[in-house]
């Protein structure tokens, strides 16, 4: 199995309906972003739009479940690379021309959507609070002990991606080019933690203190400091970090 | 010659005890050990806690350089090297007196050059937190050899001042690299996405990668 010519990456929070204003209200005030014009069958998507670069996160409306975050790969060929996914062992959930909608070998639910030549998008930058940046870049990947090895794998194979460093045993880091907005963590979860594979949202930011009680002020709920970054609920209940790394800055 | 050009690696050579061995190779041997170090990783832990502590987060932020967008501390470290090499210059001049105002100038200035560069630290993990330990303890090492340095001149021992400059100005060479690395090396400081371009003319996509065309002012 080839990988993918991966050439744009979308992250989606899975909002439910209820909730969709607060999250819209939020996510655009946290990330300096504006909601733009609602896409799908049943306006069912809405793009954040960055004030320089390319949009790459999203707010999705759903009908079940209490919400969470899943990725977008942005390919030439989605069935092809559907058809290299499942050799890898991914599932597919449903199929059209444009989206493929599948699930790894743990179970996270991601998206393959078709994207066609053309100039290559921008990369958001930073947002600026007072001279402090921050920007939300990472897509944290929490996957069961016991399926971790395998997602890890799976990705590495589907993007082709190389392993970064990190710091502690529980994480792998994929780095993705340059031109991609998000790079991807992976963190094998505990053995007590029964909440199957799923994701989250992580911002860099130069301030991790200053930034988290930004996003206090804005409705978010602390859960847990840890060394390197704060675990907060925003006010739709989606659960994300604020992570001490410099935006921007080179990965590794 | 061994080491030279023939080896197909850098034309730089060092000879005696790294005879064969590019100055490049030396250095990058040492780099990597001090990414490596994991054995620094605690207590980088337990000194970016104590930092955290004791610098108010208003503080923090002013010492990264945040009013001026760009890092203050690789700005304000070329006041005290500027002040401690031009002290050796006086040195050299004969300029006892005044070297020593210089010295102690360096010293002056070096502590908030080195509160700027602990913020900047603060965001950093990994072969970054270790490199940035090391370059820090070099540097310290290096102020305390030109204090020691000021209290000679000071108690009139003018000779054992000039040799303590000049170890001092060692290890700030070594601590100096360091934060070269740092910088040019481990992008510590660099923000990647400034370099993105900043529009692209008249066109972009749209997510589900249409390509639309703006309209233009003309």
């Amino acid at each position: 199995v080839t990988a993918l010519d991966v050439r744009w990456v979308s992250i989606f929070a899975d909002v439910p309906a209820a909730h969709l204003a607060t999250a819209q209200a939020f996510w655009t005030a946290a990330t300096d972003t504006s909601a733009g014009l609602p896409a799908g069958d049943q306006d069912e998507f809405i793009p954040l739009e960055p004030r320089a670069g390319d949009r790459f996160l999203w707010l999705q409306r759903v009908s079940a479940g209490p919400g969470g975050w899943h990725p977008d790969l942005h390919v030439p060929d989605p069935s092809a690379a559907a058809a290299a996914a499942g050799a890898l062992g991914a599932e597919q959930i449903s199929a059209t021309e444009e989206l493929v909608v599948l699930a790894t070998p743990a179970g996270q639910a991601f998206c393959l959507v078709r994207e066609d030549g053309g100039q290559p998008r921008r990369r958001p930058r930073p947002a600026v609070w007072d001279g402090r940046r921050s920007l939300a870049d990472q897509l944290c990947l929490d996957i069961p002990a016991a399926t971790f090895e395998a997602d890890l794998d799976f990705w590495a194979a589907l993007t082709g991606w190389p392993q970064g460093r990190t710091d502690v045993p529980e994480f792998a880091r994929l780095n993705p080019p340059g031109r991609l907005p998000v790079q991807f963590l992976l963190q094998r979860l505990g053995p007590d933690d029964h909440g199957g594979a799923r994701a989250h949202l992580d911002l860099s930011a130069d301030n991790r203190t200053a930034e988290a009680s930004r996003h206090e002020d804005l409705g978010a709920e602390v859960l847990r400091t840890a060394e390197g970054w704060t675990t907060l609920r925003d006010p739709a209940g989606l659960i994300y970090c604020v992570t001490a790394r410099a935006p921007g800055q080179p990965p590794r | 010659v061994p080491g030279s050009l023939a080896t197909g690696d850098y034309p730089v050579t060092v000879t005696g005890y790294f005879r064969g061995m590019t100055l490049n190779r030396v250095l990058g041997q040492f780099a990597s050990a001090v990414e490596n170090a994991e054995q620094l990783d605690s207590p980088a832990a337990r000194v970016q806690d104590l930092i955290r502590k004791a610098l108010p987060p208003a503080a923090e932020d002013v010492l990264r350089g945040a009013p001026l967008g760009h890092p203050l501390h690789p700005a304000m470290v070329t006041v005290p090297i500027g002040a401690w090499a031009s002290a050796s210059v006086l040195d050299l001049l004969g300029e006892g007196s005044a070297a020593r105002k210089l010295v102690a100038l360096g010293c002056l200035t070096a502590l908030p050059t080195a509160t700027a560069g602990a913020a900047d630290w603060l965001t950093t993990t990994g072969a970054r937190r270790r490199t940035g330990l090391v370059h820090a303890a070099v540097n310290d090492a290096a102020l305390m050899t030109y204090l020691l340095s000021w209290r000679a001149r000071r108690r009139g021992n003018r000779m054992r001042g000039v040799l303590l400059s000049l170890a001092g100005g060692g290890l700030l060479g070594v601590g100096g690299w360091l934060g070269g690395h740092l910088a040019y090396s481990q992008g510590v400081g660099v923000d990647t996405r400034e370099f993105e371009e900043r529009a692209s003319a008249d066109a972009g996509h749209t997510s589900d990668g249409m390509f639309v065309v703006e309209p233009s002012e003309a």
